[in-house]
């Protein structure tokens, strides 16, 4: 279910993997795990702007829109780093195929953190209307 | 009055829950026993086809050395200069049997009319000093017979020349029938025979088994004369001492009544592939493909090791004429076969990391331009085919043996004899592997 749901959201843009050798280490290992990784990443960074920055801790000056743009371009690097990372431990060479994975994947890693944010902004205390007021 | 009417059900249910505790907890104990169960008999079914595998020690290996008259050219009494190549081989490879702790007893036979018990010393000294006394000509069956009948369970060695000189000279033409009918013995204990040959230079008389023209030739020869190690005894037990002892001491072999392990194999999806395909990956080998299209020829490389069988098999002209693959439904053919050493220096590979080839010894490159069905099978077949030098050292007449050069007397005849006793020869394959192929759904 979850490789199906990672190959499903990953080949809406991309091909399939090449070299097609490494279908099936892109389908069984790299695109679940990267995935997952890439939406528990994307809910921490939620986590730590919503709630621990704007809600535990007594910072009132971190609440802008452009600070939560730049926890949105974190979970993006983070997503591309980790991509490329972790296709390097299954020893798939650096090819086209992967750069543009991990490019597609920064840009779910901002994705992830866009819909957890507006999904979960309005119990934060600090910064239930970050980034826009609607 | 309140009191136990309030603890009765709690009681009930106390007692309800211990009752479903023990009945849990048995369960649970006979699962646990079966699975130790299943997994014992598991593992007395892998240890099953390793004990010949296992194997690593011979009981007893007897060397029978021919003395007759002829083969004092192998072993002069007083030969020039030098010695012959005979004695340069022999010697050092009595010495290895002598000297190996796999082998618990050794024994040793001069052949005369019958076969003699002697010491390591004795042979020794015969093959450095030459034959002293030699013995009036045996037929090669009779001895392959005295010997297969005793030492069933052990290594027995036979080195002669394999001239077959019968006392009734036209049972020369029988000589076919003759080695079917004692080697058939053989297969029936379960042996298995390797005969390794070799030639030598040959210091003396020789006695052709063609007496046509004159019975014997003396002062031979100007060319080498071809003698033949047959190292026969139980398949496990022939093939450790093969490759424990013999290992590369002679330069031609044949083996008859072997089954050999089908050898590990794996398709390597790393190594310049080509085409859409990719494994379906099991237990960390790849013995099959999914094909995503055949928009592009499938090229692809399979490892496999070949460590288990005979150098002769292994060769690399052997397996360029031997090694076919049979799949239906493609045009599927091998257009090339590497071993380990050179695979290793090919531009697709020599950056690669090298670990996934350590399992196998030959790399075998498959292309396929077509696949008509949706799924088929890809099977690497090695033939067992009788080596070419068994014809090249065969002759119908070796009665002008200096002309004839390095051969012996109707040797394919011999041989001929040893392929149908055990069955062997053209059909039968060495070993059999497959990979699947299937399109993709």
């Amino acid at each position: 279910m979850l490789p199906g749901f990672f190959k499903f959201i990953y080949e809406l843009f991309l091909s399939s993997p090449q070299p097609p050798q490494t279908r099936p280490v892109f389908w069984n290992e790299i695109f679940p795990n990267v995935g997952l990784v890439n939406i528990i990443t994307s809910l921490l960074l939620m986590f730590v702007f919503y709630y621990l920055i704007n809600h535990i801790l007594p910072v009132a000056f971190f609440r802008k829109a452009w600070h939560w743009a730049l926890f949105m371009l974190l979970s993006a690097v983070i997503g591309f780093g980790y991509a490329l990372q972790y296709c390097d431990t299954k020893e798939v060479e650096q090819n086209s195929y992967v750069w543009s994975f991990a490019t597609i994947n920064a840009l779910y890693g901002a994705l992830f953190y866009i819909i957890f944010s507006f999904l979960f902004r309005r119990w934060s205390r600090g910064a239930s209307t970050t980034p826009v007021r609607f | 009055m309140t009191h136990s009417s309030i603890f009765l059900p709690m009681k009930l249910l106390t007692v309800f829950a211990c009752f479903l505790l023990l009945f849990v907890s048995a369960c649970g104990k006979n699962e646990k026993t079966s699975e130790t169960t299943s997994t014992t008999s598991k593992t007395t079914n892998k240890e099953k086809p390793a004990t010949p595998a296992a194997n690593t020690n011979i009981g007893q290996v007897n060397v029978f050395l021919e003395v007759s008259g002829s083969m004092k050219g192998f072993m002069p009494t007083n030969k020039a200069e030098g010695i012959t190549e005979f004695q340069k081989t022999i010697d050092p490879f009595l010495a290895t049997i002598q000297q190996s702790n796999i082998i618990q007893n050794k024994g040793y036979f001069e052949v005369r009319e019958k076969p003699y018990p002697i010491n390591y010393e004795q042979l020794s000294r015969t093959v450095r000093y030459g034959i002293q006394q030699s013995a009036s000509s045996t037929t090669i069956p009779a001895i392959l017979d005295s010997i297969i009948s005793q030492n069933q369970d052990g290594v027995n060695i036979l080195i002669s020349d394999f001239i077959y000189s019968p006392e009734n000279n036209r049972a020369v033409s029988f000589v076919s029938t003759d080695i079917y009918r004692v080697l058939s013995k053989a297969k029936q204990q379960g042996q298995a025979v390797s005969v390794f040959a070799a030639t030598s230079d040959f210091d003396g008389t020789f006695y052709p088994a063609e007496k046509s023209a004159q019975r014997t030739i003396a002062n031979c020869c100007d060319t080498p004369v071809p003698y033949y190690v047959w190292v026969m005894g139980k398949p496990e037990l022939v093939s450790l001492f093969n490759r424990e002892l013999v290992k590369n001491t002679f330069p031609e072999q044949v083996h008859s009544g072997f089954t050999f392990e089908a050898p590990a194999y794996s398709v390597l999806d790393k190594y310049m592939p080509a085409g859409n395909w990719y494994c379906v990956a099991e237990n960390g080998s790849c013995q099959a493909i999914t094909i995503s299209d055949m928009k592009a020829p499938v090229e692809m490389i399979v490892g496999a090791n070949f460590n288990g069988l005979p150098s002769a098999f292994t060769s690399a002209g052997y397996l360029k004429q031997n090694l076919k693959i049979q799949a239906e439904n493609t045009d599927a053919q091998i257009t090339n076969i590497y071993p380990a050493a050179q695979f290793r220096t090919l531009p697709g590979v020599s950056g690669k990391n090298t670990d996934p080839l350590k399992p196998f010894t030959h790399f075998i490159k498959i292309k396929f331009t077509k696949l008509n069905a949706p799924q088929t099978e890809m099977h690497l077949q090695l033939a067992n085919q009788r080596p070419t030098w068994v014809q090249q050292w065969t002759t119908p007449n070796d009665s002008q043996i200096n002309q004839e050069g390095a051969k012996t007397f109707n040797l394919a005849g011999i041989m001929d004899g040893v392929e149908r006793a055990f069955g062997a020869g053209t059909g039968g394959n060495i070993f059999d592997i497959a990979i699947g192929l299937q399109k993709e759904k």
